[in-house]
């Protein structure tokens, strides 16, 4: 047997962790050779003092040392660990719906600024033919049923082409009352061009 | 649940005198090793699944206990300047046994590493695979350091014993 093999199932029948199989092999060897043996009694002597030397250190615990069962502390753990899946789920959903309301959100606000930069540039609503005065107040424009564009008066809710009497008031209309908006869609950029 | 509940107090009833003991080797200030117990079978509920799909569950509850004083032990010295306890207490009594003397001081001059893995089967009876489990590591790592330990001992004894000229 190699020597090394030898030292290893000699500390695994020292320390009681060698296989049935092992040992009947390590037997069979020990019996034809007496140094293993007397090498393997010093192991077995040394792990038995090992082992009287570690249960002679003062750390005793007898049954009366052991406290009860945390039942309830344990019981509120159970519980707790089935809580987290639960939990867990609806956290996604409401992280889910988060994102959505954010995404929204962040659409609209872009919207908006598309829509103020655009009122910011020639007026597209004093260009509307037959659109509000100024003097009129807020005006909303927005396309009608067949896609052309429509203007509304005050009193109904301001949106993104929402635009105050004092901005109207600043905005240069009527410079060239040939130019017409063209806004198929509100999910387009109204076009300005001439009319046709 | 119940099933749970039941099976935690079972394991509890079968181990609580065993990882008591172990931890209070480990964490041997007055009352610690208590709540450190209870705190390992508040994690054994909390991480129940992974109990059951262990190996062997004695050596799942050794590794929460060692790992949960690992952490208070940390906590201490982050939180406190007062020295910590001596994790390996001194033998008070003297034995009568040479080799035990012999022993004790090898045991001693042993790496915690070494130590603890000699400890855990020595004291505690558990497997090499109960120990990997426990400490987290290859069966291979703990084997050959039990081994080394083992080695040194019977040289310590064997070495002490032909100095002496004596035939124990």
């Amino acid at each position: 047997m190699n020597p090394e093999t030898l030292r290893r199932l000699l500390l695994d029948r020292a320390v009681g962790q060698l296989s049935d199989d092992a040992g009947a092999l390590l037997d069979a060897y020990l019996a034809r050779d007496p140094a293993a043996r007397a090498e393997l009694a010093d192991l077995i002597a040394a792990v038995d003092a090992a082992r009287r030397a570690v249960a002679e250190e003062p750390v005793r615990v007898t049954a009366a040392d052991v406290p009860p069962f945390p039942r309830r502390a344990v019981q509120a753990a159970v519980v707790r660990s089935a809580r987290p899946r639960a939990a867990g789920t609806a956290g996604r959903w409401l992280a889910l719906a988060a994102g959505v309301a954010l995404a929204f959100l962040a659409g609209h606000y872009y919207a908006d600024r598309r829509g103020d930069s655009a009122r910011r540039s020639p007026d597209p609503l004093g260009l509307v033919q037959g659109g509000p005065s100024r003097a009129d107040g807020p005006v909303i424009v927005e396309p009608d049923d067949a896609g052309a564009p429509r203007s509304r008066s005050p009193g109904l809710p301001a949106g993104i082409w929402h635009l105050d009497p004092s901005r109207l008031a600043a905005a240069p209309l009527g410079r060239s009352p040939q130019v017409e908006v063209r806004w198929s869609s509100p999910l387009r950029r109204p076009q300005i061009g001439e009319v046709s | 649940m119940t099933d749970a509940m039941t099976e935690l107090e079972s394991l509890y009833r079968l181990h609580a005198s065993a990882l008591l003991r172990y931890l209070r080797r480990i964490e041997p200030r007055p009352g610690e090793a208590e709540d450190l117990l209870h705190e390992t079978f508040v994690q054994a509920a909390v991480h129940w699944p992974r109990v059951c799909e262990a190996d062997s569950k004695r050596a799942w509850l050794f590794g929460a206990a060692r790992n949960i004083a690992g952490g208070a032990r940390r906590r201490l010295r982050r939180w406190t300047s007062a020295p910590l306890p001596n994790v390996v207490p001194e033998r008070a009594a003297q034995p009568a046994d040479p080799r035990g003397d012999i022993v004790r001081s090898e045991l001693r001059a042993l790496s915690a590493k070494h130590r603890e893995a000699l400890e855990m089967r020595l004291r505690d009876d558990l497997s090499y695979a109960e120990i990997a489990e426990a400490l987290g590591l290859p069966l291979g790592t703990v084997r050959s350091r039990i081994h080394y330990a083992v080695a040194r001992l019977g040289q310590a004894v064997r070495a002490a014993l032909s100095a002496s000229g004596s035939d124990v």
